[in-house]
């Protein structure tokens, strides 16, 4: 029978390397494979390394020179496969393997300790030697590569087993290798033995990324107490010399848990750390479990402590962090974070009590108002159910990363754990330690959750970035705080915060009303991270911010409603370099005002946008309908009188006159003075006399100021007449202004100011308002209380009901009287602008001297008596709102006859008048008539200032009036010591104030306009009367002084009034 | 004492042709229908050379001359199949249309003995073709001559003699790696 079997070889014969070699061909599953001889010639093996890999011999000369071995062989092993070379010395007792691939290569060969001793000079010879001595080696192994192919598998002899390279030296350049029986009888080897059950090891010593390092591998080491596995210790050379631990163990009652060790000491410090990673959450007791856990000490400058933990409570997962750093005193924390499942009282009871509460409704409703949430991801699709079960790293970061495009939360799958959890898996990113968890239906969330680094660092399998991350949902009675906060330097800063409708009744916050929320309609970023946590059926007030390097993006979406009393709207968008804002406000449902601005922030300064402003005040109107309804009845009838009137001059006129009726009021007053002198006692008579005198006064200044006013307003209105008088000539500009003046004559109602105080009380039922407003020429303040339900249920009526109430006397006698002319009742005194002015000047220096005497009066009773007497401070109050009253009515009088509003009209007519006289084409009629009007406005003008003056002093003398007052307050409070009064301190003080009153209202002042005590009979009889009664003797001046005072003719007002009384 | 008569052995020398190269063989006669034919290793220097094909031709004919039912027929393809594993078809490497060998080394052992009859032969054949040179050697190695050896003996001594070493063997991998030629 013939054998079939055949067999087959390629043989070729050339050059290698410059040698003669026999190479023969063949296969090894499926692929090509040659091996032969090279004749290489007896040349020493340093050519072998110079010729196949020069690169090696540059990189690994130093090193590898004096150990390699010192055999010149004749032939050489060729290997070639899989796109490896293989030249080997085939010499009994020589091992030498060169191995070549692509650019990089691999070098391993066997030498003796004799060999390093001729290294001494060099760092590794010295180690090598060191190690030697002390292990007692003999046969070393050199392992060396140029390039990153790491080639030891692929050249290692069968006779040695340098499996377990330590991962310390797998991408060390070159390391040498020895393998280490501990079955002698040196006291060193029984030592190790005893100490760590050590029979053998491999030691290595290679180029690490800190310098020379040498490492001794520990064998498997399994006792009662635990078990190791690839532990191997390690000596680091280099700028500090450090030994080390690594490895992996387990604790037999943890078999679950196996810890990886990384302990290093150095000169500098000692670092150690160990960490578990867990399938599945490992069974402490009870309802506790342990999963991934890592703890990290570290002492260099100072301590630092690290460790996190996974801890598993029934169904419940908490993970924690914390790394501490002691430098001296101090301790700061480095880092600090937690993450939960979501949580609550009912599952901390349900899980950690094992207490099944499901049947207990009444428990659960008492305890079930407290939750921790983890924050859904509004537009993540749905995981792949099978993608979960199989935990699919590559998928579900995939999956995540294309939804979630945002830089701040891209997945790394090289960096993502995945754990089982509650039918779902928690998914944790380790490059952020940032915790997500994936239910099993596919939606995934991130966990509640905080954050703080304040270094850069690393703890177990976490990488630890400065930042700061919080994020979670709250919820407290069912009510959903929603915040999320990144901020690390790369990444930028991330906030968003969803606050949900709240209603505390004084106080209200919910999502703004505007109505069109197309998501369409935000200028989002195509990968805005915003898109995720914006929910658009939100049921809240919405905040969030992106900041990045070249982006930022914000969000605002809220609105807020005090009391009842004022309503916010906004909605702010920012992305993209767009401003988009809406605004809108409401106050006491009377003024709306309504604010739309779209712009692209580049454009911006070239003015380009779209801008919309709206303020809606007729709902204002319709609210102040019921104040001015009471105003417009007076007014219907006041304007009955004057209907056959045919233009709106003769109507303003009539108005203005209305301020006649003032004078009647201010007359009443004068009358309620005299009777406070005569209620007054004996030796006080003379002192109420003089304070009355001077309040009577200020009534006549008002007077003054009335006649005044209807001056200016009579004088305004001449004004507009006479230009309107001007026909075709004039311009719209003085029509303009001719209204305005017209329409400041008609005005009788203006409101200053409506304030309303409320504490945030919500037991308060009632507001604080002050109130200011000027009604038929006259201003009203007032403060008063406003009832909360009544403004809540109509706050246009409680305004204006509370108005009206202040009104209503002045209405009452303004329709009372309305049925005859004001007019002809006050007509009986008129005066010119000159005479307006000349007594408005007087009117000033009266008060100024009433003010001066009646403060001195009281200053100089005091000095004498150390006291205030109680009649002062109604003295003060008198005077002051009689001030008021003057000022108030020269006031209306600047409104009422508003020249001022002709002003710039008047100058275009005087520009006008020159232009045309310059010209010579001017008729001079016209030119006149022109010229009659500027006259008039100039008197008109004239008086308006000179009002316009006399408000500012009145203003000023009350200034002086408050300053007095608080001055005596002070005094009366340190008024300790009251002097008894005696008939000759009375002398003298009578003395002081009579002489003083002759100096402020000098006799020779005639009192034709305004009251001058000095010549007031009655005040001189009171002076004469309290003398005699003390029989005392007055000064010579003071009897020349009475005398005078009795010389020529003089108006008596206080001896009259109480005449007629 | 009886005489015995040992059996005559004849050996007669035998001049025959493969592969254009003449071969000199010795033909042994045993007994009846028995016999043995012996090209002992030796080197030889073909003029010329022929393609694979015809070379595998010229084998299967001495083979099947010495018994019809030697079935010869996956020669071809076998070879074709090893070879063409060796280097890339594309760049034309040992491609078996391609190749055109000459004789240079030759072993052959035929033996008749009943029923049984056995072939053992090795025979090495040197390439002649340029540019068959595999790709994946030509950047190792500078080509003077690339020989291929086909062999069915087992005999150490022979093989050793011809220097018929496969790789694998030559690499000591065992047969488990590898995959027979079937």
């Amino acid at each position: 029978m013939i054998n079939n079997r055949i067999s087959c070889e390629v043989t070729i014969e050339g050059q290698i390397f410059q040698c003669p070699a026999r190479i023969t061909a063949g296969t090894l599953n499926g692929e090509p494979v040659y091996g032969g001889i090279i004749e290489w010639g007896n040349k020493p093996v340093e050519d072998i390394v110079t010729r196949v890999d020069n690169k090696m011999k540059e990189n690994l000369g130093d090193y590898m020179n004096g150990l390699l071995p010192a055999c010149a062989p004749n032939e050489l092993g060729f290997c070639y496969r899989k796109g490896i070379t293989i030249i080997e010395v085939k010499e009994e007792g020589v091992c030498f393997k060169l191995a070549k691939a692509g650019e990089g290569g691999a070098l391993l060969f066997s030498f003796k300790r004799e060999t390093a001793a001729g290294q001494q000079n060099s760092l590794l010879g010295e180690i090598i030697n060191a190690a030697a001595d002390f292990f007692g080696l003999q046969k070393l192994f050199f392992y060396g590569q140029s390039g990153k192919r790491y080639l030891l598998p692929q050249i290692k002899p069968e006779e040695i087993n340098i499996d377990n390279v330590p991962e310390l030296l797998k991408n060390s350049s070159f390391f040498v290798y020895t393998h280490f029986d501990f079955s002698g009888e040196s006291i060193f080897i029984k030592s190790v033995r005893t100490l760590f059950g050590l029979t053998e090891t491999d030691i290595f010593i290679g180029k690490g990324q800190e310098g020379i390092a040498c490492v001794l591998t520990i064998p498997t080491v399994e006792n009662s107490i635990l078990k190791s596995e690839n532990l191997y210790m390690v000596m680091v050379t280099g700028k500090n010399l450090k030994f080390g631990l690594k490895g992996e163990f387990t604790f037999s009652f943890l078999s679950a848990m196996t810890f990886k060790t990384d302990c290093m000491v150095s000169a500098d410090g000692f670092e150690f750390e160990a960490i578990a990673v867990v399938k599945a959450p490992v069974p402490l007791f009870g309802p506790f479990k342990l999963g991934d856990t890592c703890l990290m000490i570290k002492t260099g400058r100072g301590l630092t402590f690290g460790m996190y933990v996974d801890l598993c409570i029934g169904k419940l997962k908490i993970f924690g962090a914390i790394m501490l750093e002691n430098q001296g005193s101090v301790i700061q924390l480095d880092l600090l974070s937690a993450a939960f499942t979501d949580i609550s009282i009912l599952d901390l009871v349900d899980n950690l009590l094992m207490v099944n509460t499901t049947d207990k409704k009444d428990i659960r409703d008492k305890i079930d108002f407290i939750k921790i949430l983890g924050l859904h991801f509004q537009e993540m699709e749905l995981f792949d159910r099978n993608m979960i079960q199989q935990k699919d790293i590559t998928g579900i970061v995939n999956h995540f990363n294309t939804q979630a495009k945002s830089k701040e939360f891209q997945l790394d799958a090289s960096r993502v754990r995945l754990t089982s959890l509650q039918g779902g898996i928690e998914l944790t990113d380790l490059k952020r330690m940032r915790h997500y968890y994936i239910n099993s239906s596919g939606t995934i969330q991130l966990q509640a959750q905080f954050y703080y680094a304040s270094t850069d660092t690393e703890l177990g399998d976490y990488t630890i970035k400065k930042g700061i991350f919080i994020c979670g949902i709250l919820d407290l009675f069912g009510k959903k705080f929603e915040v999320l906060f990144s901020f690390n330097e790369s990444e930028g800063l991330l906030a968003y915060a969803k606050i949900p409708e709240i209603d505390l009744k004084f106080l209200k916050i919910g999502p703004s009303s505007f109505n069109d929320k197309n998501p369409k309609q935000l200028p989002l970023e195509e990968h805005s991270i915003l898109k995720q946590f914006i929910n658009y059926e939100q049921d809240g007030m919405v905040f969030f911010l992106s900041a990045r390097k070249n982006n930022i993006s914000f969000y605002f979406d809220g609105g807020i409603d005090i009391v009842g009393l004022l309503q916010v709207d906004a909605r702010i968008v920012f992305c993209n370099g767009s401003v988009s804002v809406d605004l809108q406000t409401e106050w006491l449902d009377i003024l709306e005002i309504r604010l739309q601005l779209k712009v692209d922030y580049q454009k911006f300064t070239k003015g380009e946008f779209e801008f919309y402003l709206s303020i809606d005040t007729s709902k204002l109107k319709e609210k102040l309908t019921a104040v001015t309804q009471r105003i417009d009845t007076a007014i219907g009838k006041l304007r009955e009188k004057i209907d056959n009137a045919n233009r709106e001059i003769d109507q303003a006129q009539a108005h203005v006159n209305e301020l006649y009726r003032q004078i009647e009021d201010l007359d009443r007053k004068i009358a309620n003075c005299c009777d406070a002198i005569n209620h007054a006692s004996l030796w006080k008579k003379a002192f109420v006399a003089i304070a009355k005198g001077i309040e009577i006064g200020a009534y006549e200044v008002a007077k003054a100021g009335v006649y005044a006013a209807i001056g200016v307003a009579t004088a305004a209105l001449e004004v507009a007449r006479g230009a309107l008088k001007l026909g075709g000539e004039v311009s719209e500009g003085v029509m303009q202004a001719v209204k305005g003046v017209i329409q400041g004559a008609m005005a009788i109602f203006y409101l200053n100011k409506i304030e309303l105080r409320v504490d945030a009380d919500s037991n308060k039922k009632c507001f604080q308002a002050s109130i200011s407003f000027t009604a038929l020429g006259k201003t009203y303040n007032y403060d008063t209380e406003i009832g909360m339900d009544a403004l809540e249920k109509s706050p246009d009526n409680a305004l204006s009901d509370s108005i009206n109430k202040e009104l209503e006397p002045d209405l009452k006698n303004l329709e009372s009287t309305a049925s005859r002319s004001n007019w002809k009742k006050y007509r009986h005194e008129s005066y010119t602008i000159e005479q307006n002015c000349s007594r408005l000047e007087e009117a000033n220096s009266q008060m100024a001297a009433s003010v001066h005497l009646l403060q001195y009066m009281q200053n100089a009773y005091i000095d004498e008596y150390h006291v205030v007497d109680g009649s002062f401070d109604e003295m003060n109050v008198s005077l002051r709102g009689a001030l008021a009253d003057a000022e108030n009515i020269m006031a209306a009088g600047t409104c009422v006859g508003d020249v001022e509003k002709l002003s710039c009209a008047m100058d275009g007519l005087r520009d006008s008048v020159r232009d045309r006289e310059e010209k010579g084409v001017y008729r001079d009629e016209e030119l006149n008539q022109i010229k009659d009007v500027l006259s008039d406005y100039d008197q008109a003008r004239i008086l308006y200032d000179k009002v316009s003056d006399s408000m500012r002093a009145m203003q000023e003398q009350q200034e002086l009036m408050k300053q007095h007052c608080n001055s005596i307050k002070t005094k009366g409070s340190e008024g300790d010591v009251v002097v008894e009064q005696t008939n000759m301190d009375a002398d003298r003080l009578m003395n002081k104030i009579e002489e003083q009153m002759y100096k402020d209202f000098p006799v020779d002042r005639s009192g034709a306009n305004f009251i001058n005590l000095s010549r007031e009979p009655l005040i001189r009889q009171c002076f004469e009367e309290a003398e005699k009664r003390r029989g005392a003797v007055p000064s010579d001046q003071i009897l020349r002084m009475r005398d005078s005072s009795r010389k020529g003719n003089y108006k008596i007002r206080l001896q009259k009034m109480v005449e007629n009384q | 004492m009886a005489s015995t008569v040992n059996p005559i052995s004849v050996n007669v020398g035998i001049d025959f042709s493969l592969l254009t190269t003449k071969l000199h063989a010795v033909y042994e006669k045993r007994e009846a229908g028995e016999y043995a034919v012996l090209l002992a290793p030796s080197e030889s220097t073909a003029d010329k050379g022929v393609s694979m094909k015809a070379a595998i031709e010229d084998i299967k004919k001495l083979i099947n001359g010495v018994d019809k039912e030697a079935d010869t027929s996956q020669m071809e393809t076998d070879m074709q199949k090893e070879l063409s594993r060796l280097g890339d078809e594309q760049a034309n490497g040992f491609n078996f249309d391609n190749l055109v060998v000459k004789l240079s080394m030759a072993y052959l052992y035929i033996s008749k003995t009943g029923e049984n009859s056995t072939v053992e032969y090795a025979f090495q054949l040197q390439i002649i073709t340029e540019g068959v040179i595999p790709k994946e050697i030509k950047g190792l190695i500078d080509v003077d001559t690339i020989s291929i050896s086909i062999w069915n003996t087992q005999r150490k001594r022979i093989t050793e003699q011809m220097g018929l070493v496969s790789v694998n063997e030559y690499l000591g991998i065992s047969k488990q790696e590898t995959e027979p030629v079937e």
